[in-house]
């Protein structure tokens, strides 16, 4: 015989929130610690489409509402670590020591080690950081020009970032690089 | 059993819809009307009238008539955006007691919230008398980029009207859910909604039936308002060159030529030029009435409009790049919002997406119908069925440190609900009270963001500074809505706390408000 479904979704919040303590972040999402970062988006989607507590909102009860947000924030905790490289690599750590749970220090060193090779973050000013941001996406699209054009917008809020000139040096040259291709072709071509 | 509705409350028109038969119907006044002004307008005593009558009455009597109130809904009195909405409209903004924007009129002086209650009880009364059935609930629509406190006080203002509100949802997030995907393909949509007041752009990630906003931003001050408002300077100094009168101190007139552009406006979405005649907007040097006669032109237009349909690709540039995409990597771009009728509109976005808008929906009604969905969730059970919503909270929340930096502690773009923790050391020996300001905003510096209050942390124990060390847990509910609790990490005791400075009304204000509320018969 079938089980309620309202009943089997009381239970399984119930038996979670009991549990919550003990659970580190990848068995809460139920995925393997080795698991890809594609694993951890999957299954962040499928618990949250099991235990978002919009789901529970009916079941009528404040107090299973309140158990539904504690786990639901948790599984979201979880994602929000696991998906970001440097935390998990810190996280891991913790786990290893014996800690379920990510804490403050773990983060900001996560964050260190973030800004210490990723140049999405080397922007510190706002207003600089949307023209940096464009610049990136332009650099990966091979759009020099427009990097170029933008890394400069960037370097006009903070003259004296060291990331935005090393990359604007990179995108100069590889934009002269492709004016030289572009211009020696055509040419070459006609003149034969 | 009552039933339950969505209401898109905007800041020029608000709409009610409900699910029916599975289906999100609009509901229409009497009058078959779907659509209603945000009007508030007070007459003589005690009487109040809403939506259409309400804004019958601001030609007559625009001092009395209350408009895009939503533009100053959990504001403070001292910013530009309340002095552009001064400069903007006849009735008068005053300061409140916690030095948040009011509304004065006929000397008296309302609280923000006060007058959306009236359009959301409006609404309700609309509901009602198209169903039969009595309101129990609500879920209703803010604009994406809403902070905190304009949040905060959109729930008092249901409570004020007595409307049991549900959620407090986002407007892109509602329309995407509106407009359903349920054809099980992954996809990114954006959804670009410009409404009378505010501009917001969300990015979503679909799968089958989870809706995961993954970024998402806004201008809260852009809008089709600010479109009505360029097209009338126009027609003022068009005015003043061809007639010698210049209105632009002149409230009457300016209202009606405020008017006669947005009717161009709207004309110009089927047409390529309209006729604008305004007969008796002032009187010459003689005495003789003068009005305005001119022709506009959808180019004319286009050339004033432009800069400001410029500044939400900004916007959209922001939220692309936060989601990590370009705007290529989008599958749809979705519309949503009146000023989206606009050919000018549309065909710019096109460009920008380098893709066709869909909008087969009403862009006028699509929100609300989303809300409904939103409210037919939280309240019908359904095992297998019913969309999920995931949204992102729009700004960093953060606390003020030494040197008035903000130290960001929950990210833009963060799921919700979430919570952080931070915890803080006393200063000096003996010290009994920790006082906190907590900010929303994107800026490095506390003073370029909005302060949603000051905490005050009281009845420390005494002791040594540096010993007593107190964990503040700032939580984000579903609703978008910030809570804070404080608790001594040696006692795990929690610790008093007291919020000043927040531009709020306070529980007791609102109940006072409620109850006078319904003195007047509502």
């Amino acid at each position: 015989m079938a089980v309620d479904p309202r009943l089997r979704m009381r239970i399984e919040v119930e038996a979670l929130h009991e549990l919550l303590a003990e659970l580190d972040y990848y068995r809460l999402l139920q995925v393997e610690r080795a698991c890809s970062p594609d694993d951890i988006g999957n299954a962040f989607r499928r618990e949250s489409r099991r235990l978002h507590p919009d789901r529970m909102s009916t079941l009528g009860d404040g107090g299973l509402a309140a158990k539904a947000n504690d786990v639901y924030r948790l599984v979201n905790e979880g994602y929000r670590v696991l998906k970001d490289p440097e935390q998990r690599a810190r996280y891991d750590q913790l786990l290893a020591a014996g800690s379920n749970r990510m804490n403050d220090e773990a983060k900001d060193a996560a964050k260190a080690d973030k800004k210490a090779d990723d140049p999405e973050t080397a922007a510190t000013h706002p207003k600089s950081e949307r023209y940096w941001k464009m610049a990136l996406r332009d650099l990966k699209e091979k759009s020099y020009k427009a990097a170029v054009m933008n890394i400069k917008f960037a370097l006009t809020f903070e003259p004296t970032n060291e990331t935005f000139k090393e990359h604007l040096k990179v995108a100069e040259e590889a934009l002269a690089e492709a004016d030289k291709k572009k211009e020696k072709n055509p040419y070459k071509l006609r003149i034969m | 059993m009552g039933i339950s509705v969505g209401i898109d409350l905007g800041t020029s028109n608000s709409v009610v819809a409900t699910v029916r038969d599975g289906v999100a119907v609009v509901l229409a006044d009497p009058e078959g009307r779907r659509i209603h002004p945000s009007y508030v307008a007070f007459g003589y005593g005690h009487s109040v009238v809403v939506g259409h009558r309400a804004r019958q009455q601001l030609s007559y009597a625009p001092e009395n008539t209350v408009f895009s109130a939503k533009r100053l809904i959990g504001r403070r009195y001292r910013s530009d955006e309340v002095d552009r909405v001064r400069r903007m409209v006849s009735w008068g903004v005053a300061e409140g007691p916690h030095g948040e924007a009011r509304v004065r009129v006929q000397g008296k002086v309302y609280a923000i919230p006060e007058i959306s209650a009236h359009v959301l009880s409006h609404m309700k009364k609309v509901a009602e008398s198209a169903t039969g059935e009595t309101v129990d609930g609500a879920v209703i629509t803010v604009p994406a980029y809403f902070n905190d406190q304009q949040r905060q006080a959109t729930r008092d203002a249901a409570t004020i009207a007595g409307l049991n509100c549900l959620r407090i949802i986002n407007e892109p997030t509602a329309a995407a859910l509106a407009y359903g995907f349920n054809q099980s393909k992954r996809q990114h949509i954006a959804v670009y909604d410009l409404g009378g007041g505010t501009f917001d752009i969300s990015v979503l990630r679909i799968d089958d039936d989870l809706f995961e906003v993954i970024s998402t931003s806004g201008d809260t001050f852009l809008g089709g308002d600010d479109f009505d408002t360029v097209i009338a300077d126009h027609l003022i100094a068009q005015m003043a060159e061809t007639t010698g009168v210049d209105v632009s101190g002149n409230h009457a007139a300016r209202t009606k030529l405020r008017e006669a552009a947005e009717r161009a406006k709207c004309a110009l979405t089927d047409n390529e030029a309209v006729e604008v005649k305004v007969p008796g907007l002032a009187r010459d040097a003689q005495g003789n009435p003068v009005g305005l006669t001119t022709r506009l032109t959808r180019a004319t237009v286009s050339r004033y409009v432009m800069p400001l349909i410029q500044r939400t690709f900004q916007v959209c540039d922001d939220a692309i790049s936060a989601a990590g995409l370009s705007p290529a990597q989008i599958d749809s771009v979705l519309l949503v919002g009146g000023m989206t009728r606009f050919p000018m509109v549309r065909e710019a976005v096109g460009h920008y997406f380098n893709k066709v808008a869909v909008a087969h929906l009403n862009p006028d009604e699509v929100v609300a119908q989303g809300a409904a969905i939103q409210a037919f969730n939280l309240t019908s059970f359904s095992d297998v069925s019913g969309a999920v919503l995931l949204d992102v909270t729009p700004q960093t929340l953060g606390v003020r440190t030494v040197g008035g930096f903000v130290e960001a502690l929950i990210p833009r773009n963060t799921p919700i609900p979430t919570e952080a923790t931070k915890t803080f050391h006393t200063a000096h020996d003996f010290q009994k009270t920790v006082r906190i300001q907590v900010f929303q905003g994107e800026s490095r510096m506390a003073q370029d963001n909005e302060m949603l209050g000051e905490f005050v942390l009281d009845g420390l124990r005494p002791a040594p500074r540096g010993e007593v060390k107190v964990r503040i847990t700032f939580a984000i509910n579903a609703d978008g809505i910030v809570k804070v609790h404080a608790e001594d990490v040696g006692t795990g005791k929690a610790v008093g706390l007291t919020i000043e400075a927040s531009s709020n009304m306070s529980a007791d204000e609102v109940k006072a408000v409620q109850t006078q509320f319904d003195d007047l018969g509502f």
